[in-house]
């Protein structure tokens, strides 16, 4: 049977320009060099590397200079709030994040709380939106850090920033966006949205995974302490011999999204809407998250009268996220839903459709009919009078 | 197996990222024998797990004492499905009142989790209120 790919958000596939790219890395002799060696070879590797840092800067507008390459997104994520908190002297130490942030963040904050750092935790409106002036009023004298998802994993919601990086730069604060999922899904400028820090992925825009990057202010630049200690690789934050073919396929990636966007994106959201259309007359199918203020990649539904793991065992010819998955092991379903204010019910049965370069109109269609009968079928077995 | 697009020549995986079903709990839930919302006349009882929103009705034909034919409406977890199904089969020729059914067993039977046989109890619970309306009445 074949199945449909509609977890983007996930990974998307690598784009096959980009596993030429990286192919084309891995064979070429000249290139086969330690890129911090001083022989040609390594002379090779670095200019290629070079590249690909100018691509990924490219991509948020910012300096090449500013962009370090790491592992991914969480790596990124972890240096990024770990470093900047643990680089500050201060022995009162303040950070807010939000409750829908990303597990890497989440589980980020945890550590600092276990050092002693205080955490402040947004809870966002019910369309998954946090306030500038929410994040402001949470503001304290030790405050060192905010981190926000630019586009939420799971619902796809945009923060809409406002003036909030200039507010927080002037009170001293440093602001980190994680956007592993923002990155060539919506208009980025990093010196527009204020960012010191951001988290860059490969893999969610048809890049290779293990490979992913972080962007850190030029001028005033933030001070960071490294997570690992070895080699001056990556201005020292980030020792060890670059993955260099990775490094390259990101770089293609980012040059690829640049290059695409405006068609991409615009493609994106009416497939998304499509598919929202499609579904929307079953009845009783929430949409989750801001309809307009979002990545136009994301489609976040809930679905009334049916249980969430049912749901997903049911859809087995589509590969989707669903909240019941993402509460694996447990009965709570999604988080990020229920901390938006959702029914907990409606929060397990709840799916993530995510769309990519690959996706088409015919399999939008081909999912409406999948998804409009299975949930046709569930309810239809369900008990016909509510019970409790 | 990964599938290759015909169209767009892009290789996509061949497989879905929900969590794999054994293949009995698969069966059951995809073909969900025995499913219905019984007739007029046929005993009843049903149960809600609160905690998971899961639910079960019994729908029972009982001819002589005897559940001679057992339907359920369930809404819960795949394997909550597949139970049922199963249930409902091993229902059939017991006494109305006083069925038996051994929930270890169908979990082991559909290849269910040891974490999902909490899952499984409102199958119990429904059967007993069934079998509850159709004990006389006492004074």
């Amino acid at each position: 049977m074949a199945v449909l790919y509609l977890d983007h958000a996930a990974s998307a596939p690598a784009d096959a320009r980009v596993a030429a790219a990286m192919a084309e890395c891995l064979t070429d002799p000249q290139s086969a060099g330690n890129a911090v060696a001083d022989h040609g070879f390594g002379r090779r590797a670095r200019e290629r590397i070079e590249q690909a840092r100018a691509e990924v800067a490219g991509l948020i507008a910012a300096p090449a200079d500013s962009v370090l390459f790491t592992s991914g997104a969480t790596e990124s994520v972890n240096l990024a709030l770990l470093g900047a908190v643990r680089a500050t002297t201060s022995p009162a130490r303040h950070v807010i994040t939000s409750r829908t942030e990303h597990r890497a963040g989440l589980g980020a904050c945890a550590q600092l709380e276990r050092e002693g750092v205080a955490v402040t935790y947004l809870t966002p409106a019910r369309d998954g939106r946090i306030q500038a002036q929410d994040v402001l009023a949470a503001v304290r004298a030790d405050t060192v850090l905010v981190s926000l998802m630019l586009v939420n994993n799971e619902t796809g919601v945009r923060q809409e920033l406002g003036g909030l990086g200039s507010e927080l730069q002037a009170r001293k604060i440093l602001l980190h966006l994680d956007a592993a999922q923002g990155a060539g899904r919506v208009p980025m400028d990093v010196t527009a949205l204020g960012a010191d820090l951001m988290s860059l992925s490969a893999h969610k825009i048809h890049g290779p995974t293990g490979v992913g990057a972080l962007y850190v202010r030029r001028r005033p630049r933030p001070a960071l302490a490294p997570l690992a200690h070895g080699g001056g690789q990556e201005g020292g934050l980030r020792p060890g011999t670059p993955a260099t073919h990775q490094i390259v396929g990101m770089g293609r990636a980012y040059a690829l999204a640049a290059e695409l966007f405006a068609g991409e994106s615009a493609r994106l959201f009416e497939l998304t809407e499509r598919l929202w259309r499609g579904i929307a007359p079953l009845g009783g199918i929430h949409r989750n998250g801001h309809p307009t203020q979002r990545a136009p990649h994301i489609l976040n539904v809930s679905v009334e009268g049916v249980d969430g793991e049912s749901l997903i065992a049911g859809l087995d010819a589509l590969a989707v996220s669903s909240g019941a998955a993402c509460g694996a092991g447990s009965d709570q379903g999604s988080y990020v839903l229920r901390a938006m204010g959702h029914d907990p019910q409606l929060a397990r049965a709840s799916l993530r459709l995510s769309l990519g370069r690959g996706s088409t109109f015919e399999e939008v269609d081909a999912a409406i009919g999948i998804i409009a009968a299975e949930v046709r079928r569930l309810r239809a077995l369900a008990p016909r009078v509510q019970l409790g | 197996l990964p599938q290759k697009s015909a169209a767009s020549g892009r290789w996509r995986p061949g497989f879905s990222l929900a969590e794999p079903l054994s293949a009995p709990a698969q069966d059951l839930f995809r073909r969900t024998p025995r499913a219905g919302h019984g007739g007029p006349g046929w005993a009843r009882g049903a149960a809600l797990d609160p905690l998971t929103g899961a639910e079960l009705c019994w729908h029972w034909r009982v001819s002589e004492g005897t559940i001679a034919a057992a339907q359920y409406a369930v809404r819960g977890c795949p394997y909550l499905i597949a139970a049922a199904a199963l249930a409902a089969e091993r229902l059939e020729g017991q006494p109305a009142a006083s069925p038996r059914l051994d929930l270890a067993a169908l979990a082991r039977a559909i290849g269910a989790p040891a974490e999902k046989l909490g899952r499984l109890f409102v199958i119990e619970d429904a059967m007993q209120a069934a079998a509850a309306s159709q004990r006389p009445a006492r004074s």
